[in-house]
C-alpha cells in the first residue's frame, strides 16, 4: 500500500511533464566536525567528538515541473577509542509543481543506516514527505506530512529487530520580517522505533536573515517525547565563501529524534560543503533570448523543443497572427525576429494545427478564449 | 442631389500612402492594412462592431493597435466572431482602465502593458506605485510586466513590488530586471517559499549584486523548516526508553 501511495504521489505531481529546461549534475563533498554532549541520563553515550564525511550526487531537472534526484553517502566516526562509527546512504527524489496558487512538493527517499560500533544497529526505510504551501494576506502557510516505513535491527547482547514506522504532520506559517524570514511551526509524529517509540509533539519558531554572503538563523523548539519534555535551540552562521564552497557553524541543543530515538544533545558543529563537479548534462535554452538592438528594434531569439513535431511555426502580434515557420536546429526549433519596443503576445503552432505555449514561456496569460499566450516586453532604446 | 464625400481619417491615410514617395507605409497605413484583414476575415456584423470599438478607443485617446491585433488573433485561432467582439470590447475596457491609472503623458506602450498586467492580476495600487516611482516619467512597461511575472510565481504582491522597486531604486538595466523572475524561480525550485525567494532577490539587488546571485547559504536560509536532527543512535535499552522488537535469539 505504501508503494501504491508513492506511485500515486509521483503520478499526481509529475503528471503533465514538459521538456526539461536544463539538467545539471552536481557532486558535493561535505565535511563536518561535531562535538556532542548528550544528556546525562543516556547511558553509555558520554561526550563525543566525531567527524562526518559525505558526498552528495544531485541530478536536477529545471523545468516547469522540477525534479531533483540525489544520492547521499556519508560516514562518521567518534574520535574516542572504542567510540561509535557509522555509514549511511540515501537515494531520493523531489518534485515540485504549481497546482493553481498552491506550491506543491513531494520528496521520496530510500535510506539505510549502519551503525557499526560499539554495537550493531541497522535501519532502513522509505520516506515520503509531501508539502503544500500557499500565500494568503502576507503570510505563507505550509502543510507538510512525513511517512516513514521500514525496519531496524540491532545486535548488542541479543539480536533484536522491529518495525521503523513514523507518521507525522506539521503546519507552518511564515512571513518576511525586516529582511529575514520568521516562521512558526507546530508538528506531531507517531513513531515506532527501537529506542523510544510513542508520540512526539512540539512547537517552535525560527528566524533567518541574509546579509551578502552570510546568513544567520536562530530557532527554538519545545518538544514533547514519550520520555518527557525537552527544549531545543540552535544558532547557525552560514558563509557562502564562493560559488563552490560554503561553510557553517552551528551551536545548540537538539531534541530526541523520533526516527531512531536518538537523544538530543548539546552540539557544536563546524561544516563545509565543496561543490566538486557541476556539469550541465543537458542544457535547454529558454524560450526567449534577447539579443542586440538593431534598427527598428531588438533581435529576439525564440526557441522551443517539440521533438515529435514535423513543422513548427511562431505566431503573434509581430507576425500579424500569421504563422511564421521556424527552423529545426538539433532537437530545437528556432527563429530570430526583430521586435519593436513594447508588449508582444505570441504562441507556437505545431504541425499546422496544434496551439502550443511551453510551460516555461515568459509572461503566460489567458488569451480570452480558453487558451494561453506567452508575452514579452521589449524595452525602448 | 450631389453627394459630398467627407474624407475619413482612414481614407486620408490611404491617400497619404498612395501619394508618399517610395510607397513608405505610415503607421496609419499599417493600421488600415490590418483593419482590412479584419474586415476580410470576419463577418460584416462582427467587423462593424469592432470598428465601432476602435472609433470609441480613438476618441478616448487609447491605442488601437492592440485591439486590431486581438481581432486578428481571434480570427487566426478560428474563434466564433461574437466571442472575438466580446474579448476586443473587454480589452478596450482594460485599456481605458489602464489609462486612468497613468498620467496624460503615458505612451501607448505603457497603456498596453498595464492593461495586460491588470488582466494577469496586478492590482491598481501596484500600478500607481510603479507610476509614482518612475524616474523622470520613464516607461513602466517592463516593470509592470516583471511584476506580473513574479505574481505568476506565487510571490505575494508586497514582496513582488519590493523586488521591482529595489531594482528601480538602484537604476539597474533592463537585463537585470528580466533576471528577477528567473532568480526567484530558481530559489523556489530549491525549496524556498515564493515570498522568501522574492525577499532574497530584493536583498541581493539592494546589496548591489545581480538578482541571479541571490540565495541563502546552505542550511541557513529561510525555507528550511525546523525538524529533529537525526543524531547518533544509541543502543536500545540504553536510551531514555526501552526498545521493543521481535527477538530472533
Amino acid at each position: 500500500m505504501d508503494l501504491a501511495l508513492l506511485a500515486a504521489a509521483l503520478t499526481f505531481l509529475y503528471g503533465g511533464r514538459a521538456p526539461a529546461s536544463a539538467q545539471r549534475l552536481e557532486v558535493r563533498l561535505d565535511a563536518t566536525a561535531a562535538h556532542a554532549r548528550p544528556p546525562a541520563d543516556v547511558l553509555g553515550a558520554g561526550v563525543a567528538t566525531y567527524g562526518l564525511l559525505g558526498t552528495r550526487i544531485d541530478l536536477e531537472r529545471f523545468g516547469p515541473a522540477k525534479g531533483d534526484y540525489d544520492l547521499v553517502l556519508s560516514g562518521g566516526r567518534d574520535t574516542r577509542e572504542g567510540g561509535s562509527s557509522w555509514v549511511s546512504a540515501a537515494l531520493g527524489g523531489e518534485w515540485a509543481r504549481w497546482i493553481g496558487s498552491i506550491a506543491a512538493r513531494a520528496r521520496a527517499e530510500a535510506f539505510g543506516l549502519w551503525f557499526r560500533e560499539p554495537f550493531s544497529y541497522r535501519a532502513h526505510g522509505i520516506t515520503i514527505a509531501p508539502r503544500a504551501s500557499r500565500s494568503l494576506g502576507g503570510l505563507t502557510f505550509s502543510l507538510a506530512g512525513e511517512l516513514i516505513r521500514g525496519g531496524w535491527q540491532t545486535e548488542d547482547t541479543l539480536e533484536v529487530a522491529g518495525d521503523l514506522d513514523v507518521t507525522g504532520a506539521s503546519l507552518s506559517v511564515g512571513r518576511v520580517v525586516g529582511t529575514g524570514w520568521l516562521e512558526a511551526t507546530v508538528e506531531g509524529h507517531e513513531a515506532r522505533n527501537g529506542a523510544l517509540p510513542g508520540s512526539y509533539t512540539g512547537f517552535g519558531a525560527s528566524y533567518g536573515v541574509m546579509a551578502g554572503r552570510f546568513g544567520i538563523r536562530v530557532d527554538g523548539r519545545r518538544w514533547n517525547t514519550p520520555a518527557g519534555g525537552e527544549l531545543g535551540y540552535h544558532g547557525t552562521i552560514g558563509w557562502q565563501v564562493n560559488d563552490r564552497l560554503s561553510a557553517h557553524l552551528t551551536v545548540g541543543k537538539s531534541v530526541t529524534d523520533p526516527v531512531h530515538g536518538s537523544p538530543g544533545s548539546f552540539t557544536a558543529t563546524l561544516g563545509a560543503s565543496w561543490r566538486m563537479i557541476s556539469a550541465e548534462v543537458r542544457r535547454v535554452a529558454p524560450v526567449v533570448e534577447f539579443a542586440e538592438m538593431v534598427d527598428g528594434g531588438r533581435k529576439v531569439r525564440f526557441r522551443i523543443y517539440a521533438e515529435d513535431a514535423e513543422q513548427v511555426a511562431i505566431t503573434g502580434d509581430f507576425t500579424g497572427w500569421k504563422p511564421r515557420p521556424m527552423q529545426r536546429a538539433g532537437d530545437a526549433w528556432i527563429l530570430e525576429i526583430v521586435l519593436q519596443p513594447g508588449l508582444h503576445h505570441f504562441g507556437f503552432v505545431l504541425d499546422g494545427e496544434r496551439w502550443f505555449v511551453p510551460d516555461d514561456a515568459p509572461g503566460v496569460v489567458d488569451d480570452g478564449w480558453g487558451r494561453r499566450n506567452a508575452s514579452l516586453v521589449v524595452e525602448g532604446a | 442631389m450631389t453627394r459630398i464625400l467627407v474624407p475619413t481619417a482612414l481614407s486620408l491615410a490611404m491617400l497619404a500612402t498612395a501619394l508618399s514617395p517610395g510607397g513608405i507605409r505610415t503607421a496609419a497605413a499599417q493600421e488600415l492594412s490590418r483593419l482590412e484583414r479584419v474586415r476580410a476575415e470576419l463577418p460584416a456584423e462582427a467587423a462593424r462592431s469592432i470598428e465601432r470599438t476602435l472609433a470609441e478607443a480613438r476618441r478616448l485617446g487609447l491605442p488601437t493597435e492592440p485591439l486590431i491585433d486581438k481581432a486578428l488573433e481571434g480570427a487566426a485561432k478560428k474563434v466564433q466572431p461574437a466571442r472575438i467582439v466580446e474579448v476586443v470590447q473587454g480589452l478596450a475596457e482594460r485599456l481605458r482602465h489602464a489609462q486612468s491609472l497613468l498620467d496624460a503623458s503615458a505612451t501607448p506602450s505603457d497603456i498596453t502593458a498595464v492593461a495586460d498586467a491588470l488582466q494577469r492580476g496586478v492590482p491598481d495600487e501596484a500600478v500607481r506605485a510603479l507610476r509614482t516611482g518612475a524616474p523622470g516619467g520613464a516607461s513602466i512597461a517592463a516593470s509592470v510586466h516583471t511584476l506580473a511575472d513574479l505574481l505568476d510565481r506565487g510571490v505575494p504582491m508586497g514582496a513582488a513590488l519590493d523586488a521591482v522597486q529595489e531594482w528601480r531604486g538602484r537604476a539597474k538595466n533592463a537585463l537585470e530586471l528580466r533576471e528577477l523572475p528567473a532568480a526567484v524561480e530558481r530559489l523556489i525550485r530549491e525549496g524556498v517559499l515564493p515570498e522568501q525567494a522574492a525577499a532574497a532577490v530584493a536583498s541581493a539587488v539592494r546589496d548591489g549584486g545581480r538578482p541571479a546571485a541571490a540565495g541563502p547559504p546552505p542550511g541557513v536560509g529561510p525555507g528550511k523548516a525546523p525538524g529533529p536532527e537525526k543524531g547518533v543512535p544509541v543502543a536500545p535499552g540504553k536510551g531514555k526508553g526501552k526498545g521493543k522488537g521481535k527477538g530472533k535469539g
